[in-house]
């Protein structure tokens, strides 16, 4: 298994440069490098309920934003 | 050696932009049925960090803004045993958990808050006056701060271009 040394999502607190394949392997746990699809539904942090009035109903219409160039 | 600082303490009427933190943003659940007249609702309170691009916000050319909710990783945690873990901590601090963010502590006086877990799977669109004004009344405020708010941009980008294959390679073996 080939293992680039450049990590596509690097995060700070990561000090040691890694020289070699066998350096990378001995540091870090192949483990880690999978990925989880793992979904939590957090609750809100509040929650409470309010009557309000809808006094119209209207379809929206597009809103064009150009950019500075045209 | 130059530092880096993951946050910055902004005041309440600095410009909106990408990487703040607004605490307690409320949203509207309409109830299923929405008519002219009186309707309940239901209102969901998150604290969440602003996703939409910072020259988008400076420049009013957008209505709604794009927030994900955050949460301390210890209450992830509690929520989800995966998150206490050794491993499951190093999978976000890896980017390997792709519906979710990690930011860094926060050590700035009166804003100390331990690693916070940015949820993309749970975006909402807030009117941005709206933001605006609850950015003022809320005072003071955390901006994470560039590469950190780039990073977590691309995050969000990675997560969010994600393609399922109906059939995949097998695993080599």
């Amino acid at each position: 298994m080939s293992v680039s040394q450049s990590k596509p999502y690097p995060q700070p607190g990561t000090k040691e440069k890694v020289d070699s394949k066998e350096a990378f392997a001995d540091k870090t746990n192949l483990e880690d490098l999978i990925e989880y699809d793992i979904v939590v539904r957090m609750p809100p942090k509040k929650r409470y309920s309010l009557e309000m009035d809808v006094r119209g109903i209207v379809k929206a219409k597009p809103k064009v934003t150009l950019p500075e160039a045209i | 050696m130059r530092i880096y600082p993951w946050y910055d303490i902004v005041d309440a009427d600095e410009v909106l932009m990408q990487g703040d933190l607004i605490s307690s943003c409320p949203v509207i659940v309409p109830s299923s049925s929405i008519g002219v007249g009186r309707i309940s609702a239901e209102i969901i309170e998150y604290d969440v960090i602003v996703m939409s691009q910072s020259c988008d916000l400076a420049h009013h050319k957008l209505d709604n803004v794009l927030v994900s909710p955050i949460w301390p990783i210890s209450e992830m945690g509690s929520e989800n045993d995966f998150f206490k873990s050794r491993k499951g901590k190093e999978s976000l601090r890896q980017g390997n958990l792709p519906g979710y963010h990690l930011l860094n502590r926060c050590e700035l006086e009166g804003f100390v808050a331990d690693f916070q877990v940015v949820d993309f799977r749970n975006v909402y669109g807030v009117p941005l006056d709206f933001l605006i004004d609850l950015s003022k009344r809320n005072g003071k405020r955390l901006r994470l701060m560039s590469p950190y708010r780039e990073h977590l941009s691309q995050a969000f980008a990675r997560f969010f271009m994600r393609v399922g294959l109906p059939v995949d390679i097998d695993l080599f073996k």
